[in-house]
């Protein structure tokens, strides 16, 4: 975690161009959200990756004697950022088969399998499913971007798939009764049926699901560098003991290796994982390291806040004067401005700056690269600012009207020129009016600055979710989170009062 | 238009041929009009005759249709074909250098609220005639002093009454040294206990040599402390006479009807 955070501010300090990764190091993409047992925060230690393929990839990386660093992205996004070189390896539960066939159109290339798993239905214990056959004309639970998996339920008759961002949300509404069955793989299954007894797997194995590494189609050496790795890896015997170890070693993964079946005995891994969740012996340290986390967070959410704030009220500034003051024609483009900007979410707008612009690299010459392929951050603060400056220029419009038109004339008939009235009369009469509004804007802004989280940063939303999803902790640890948000939105508020109350006072009459 | 008055010396102020219009319909009609230094001269009439448009033609705060206006020399003219957008650039060009020399009191409070009494009065010599700030200073304690408000210099607008925030705005005008004091119903939008204060400040100003042109509902002040009344309707100016004349005996009509609502 540190080295993630450190590593997004070395590459902000120096302006790496990404493209271009520096000789020794794998940069590999994963979601450790929702992530237990691929690659998750350590129960016992939440600073530590753990998982099993967290285990694969550090083998993957030793072998070709290279430094690990993991790039934490959105699920769904990452093959797009994979395809803007946000990082060079995506290992982490992807599916060959539902790849293989868009592999060229994505410009995307797929590793040799390294592990091989089975769709398992999971149901309530007090159920009398016995196969998931039985599950026809039920509501099936399954993941977004699950293909296999929603084919599988279009295949049962009658059966209605509910598409859910994680599986703690899936699994909750399996309890409630919401839906009648979750349609996972089987690490993810097999590990939740372990620490949750209120629910149970059925026996049957639904579809085959061939896990495999995705590179760009444009480095055909790592790809090789990789398929020689798990090739290795294989043979000597370390992807086979790394899945005893978390007890999924399966006859499917053994036949595709030519290897025998093994036992249950070995799953170390898997024991202290389930050990330490019921054991509860670790919480103290747990949340005391869970505070640090979310301190360090909040300086992210806080320095990017901060700083698109600024430039937000800047641009939102010059846009209100020129759509109060300007010509006309310029007037019209302001307001155009404020339209498109305001009426196109911010999400949308952070996806066509970090994952959209990198598409243009292509048809620009070299030297514009590090313009539209921009650095995470960057492109965070930039989008926000964009986004609220609209909502700035707004505010700044209504304070610019909300002067008395006396109060120009006053000024041009004491020789002031048009400017002068506005530098030294109209503006910062204006100041008292925006205040609140803009203290407002800067609270939301800092909230809907979770969103960066979709474009690879850590910040306090996206560490709670790492966090709460390796311990199916979303209630004491979002209280946490909760409490972080307001004491960093109080000093502002506060701060606001006391300016806004001083300029007051002045104005009012005793 | 015939008008009563001689000048004996060249006057301050020549108004000729002014035409104003607003959508279409004319609010001035072709003024005429010569005032001299340090007269100080009413203009009444009821509303909406074009009294207040008529004083923010004077200093440019309104672009003519057609004619001229002379003040201490700086000349703001226009003909009718004439109307183009370099015309009107030029026009407000003059007219800002204009306003250098003509101080404007108007009928709405409008001192600055968020600066003191006395940042109101220094703010136009510094940011206008680059003056610097202990200069701006000592000429706008010297003002306030004037209209008597100096012990009271560091309130802000919102701590004083309506005839002292007048008073206010009277010394925050002659804090440029301007040539003619242009007031707009300075004392319609305050306390009738608070109007002698500021029309005291212009009778004082009067004596001092100011020339002055007041649009005012006080009759009394414009019969007292006039040199000449200018009875205006419609647009025009129907009658211009002394002070005397026009209360006691005047020649149109209208005026009269107008002056027996006041009587």
């Amino acid at each position: 975690m540190k080295r993630i955070i450190q590593g997004i501010f070395i590459a902000l300090l120096l302006n790496l161009q990404i493209l271009h990764a520096e000789r020794g190091v794998l940069r590999w993409g994963g979601d450790a959200e929702s992530g237990v047992p691929q690659i998750f925060y350590d129960v016992k230690d939440s600073s530590k990756l753990t998982g099993f393929e967290y285990e694969i990839v550090k083998a993957i990386a030793d072998y070709l004697q290279r430094d690990l660093e993991f790039i934490q992205n959105d699920y769904e996004m990452l093959i797009p950022g994979l395809q803007r070189g946000q990082y060079d390896v995506v290992i982490n539960g992807m599916q060959r088969n539902s790849w293989v066939n868009k592999a060229q159109k994505a410009h995307i290339a797929l590793s040799e399998p390294y592990f091989i798993t089975t769709l398992t239905a999971t149901v309530r214990t007090s159920s009398r499913f016995l196969r998931f056959s039985d599950c026809a004309y039920c509501k099936i639970g399954i993941l977004k971007a699950t293909e296999h998996s929603s084919k599988a339920v279009k295949l049962l008759p009658g059966a209605q798939a509910v598409v859910y961002d994680d599986e703690a949300k899936a699994y909750d509404d399996l309890k409630h009764g919401r839906i009648d069955c979750v349609l996972l793989e089987y690490p993810e299954s097999f590990y939740y049926s372990l620490i949750d007894q209120s629910v149970r797997l059925l026996e049957d194995k639904i579809a085959q699901c061939p896990y495999c590494a995705v590179i760009r189609d444009n480095d055909p050496e790592l790809l090789k560098q990789i398929n020689e790795a798990i090739q290795v890896l294989k043979d000597r015997g370390t992807l086979q003991a790394i899945y005893e170890r978390w007890g999924l070693w399966n006859a499917e993964t053994a036949a595709y290796f030519k290897t025998a079946h093994a036992s249950f005995d070995k799953a170390t891994a898997l024991k202290s994982y389930t050990g330490s969740l019921q054991s509860g012996e670790n919480d103290d340290h747990f949340y005391l390291h869970a505070l640090s986390l979310f301190a360090q967070a909040a300086l992210i959410t806080l320095g990017i806040s901060f700083t698109a704030m600024l430039l937000a009220l800047l641009l939102g500034f010059g846009i209100a004067m020129m759509r109060t003051y300007a010509a006309t024609p310029l007037q019209k483009l302001a307001a155009v401005y404020i339209e498109i900007v305001r009426g196109i979410p911010l999400l949308v707008q952070l996806f066509i700056i970090f994952y959209g612009l990198p598409n243009l690299a292509p048809y620009l010459p070299k030297s514009f690269e590090p313009f539209v392929i921009l650095n995470p951050i960057i492109a965070a603060i930039i989008g926000l600012a964009i986004n609220y400056s609209a909502y700035a220029a707004e505010i700044f419009r209504s304070g610019f009207l909300s002067i008395p038109v006396g109060q120009m004339e006053a000024a041009r008939a004491l020789g002031m020129t048009h400017n002068q009235a506005l530098r030294y009369v109209v503006f910062p009469q204006t100041i008292r009016t925006v205040l609140p509004p803009i203290t407002n804007d800067f609270i939301m802004l800092m909230q809907d600055s979770s969103l960066v989280s979709m474009i690879t940063i850590i910040e306090l939303t996206r560490t709670y979710q790492l966090l709460a999803a390796s311990r199916f902790d979303y209630l004491w640890l979002g209280i946490l989170v909760g409490i972080f948000y307001l004491l960093l939105g109080l000093p502002f508020t506060r701060l606001s009062r006391f300016f806004e109350k001083k300029l007051t006072r002045r104005v009012q009459r005793y | 238009m015939s008008m009563g008055i001689t000048h004996s010396v060249a006057p301050l102020i020549q108004v000729r041929n002014l035409v104003k219009n607003y959508h279409q319909e004319q609010i001035l009609k072709s003024i005429d009009v010569s005032i001299d230094e340090g007269d100080l001269v009413s203009i009444i009439g009821p509303s909406g005759c074009g009294k207040s448009t008529f004083l923010r033609c004077l200093n440019g705060m309104e672009i003519l249709d057609s004619g001229f206006i002379q003040i201490d020399g700086i000349t703001l003219a226009r003909s009718p074909k004439a109307k183009t957008d370099k015309s009107d650039a030029q026009f407000s060009n003059t007219a800002h250098a204009l306003r250098q020399h003509v101080g404007m009191v108007f009928q709405a409070l409008n001192l600055f609220p968020h600066k003191t009494l006395l940042q109101n009065v220094m703010l136009a010599p510094m940011v206008v005639q680059h003056k610097s700030y202990d200069e701006a200073e000592t000429i706008a304690l010297n003002f306030l002093d004037k209209v008597g408000l100096k012990s009271i210099a560091h309130r802000y607008p919102m701590q004083l009454s309506g005839g002292q925030q007048q008073r206010g705005a009277i010394a925050r005008a002659l804090a440029l040294s301007p040539k003619v004091m242009l007031y707009d119903e300075p004392t319609s939008a305050i306390d009738p206990t608070r109007v002698d204060e500021v029309l005291d400040v212009m009778r004082t100003l009067d004596q001092e040599g100011m020339t002055q042109i007041i649009v005012t509902h006080e009759m009394r002040f414009a019969k007292d402390a006039s040199d000449y009344i200018i009875y205006m309707e419609q647009g025009q100016f129907i009658e211009i006479s002394d002070e005397d004349e026009i209360f006691i005996n005047p020649k149109d009509e209208r005026t009269r009807q107008f002056l027996k609502k006041f009587m």
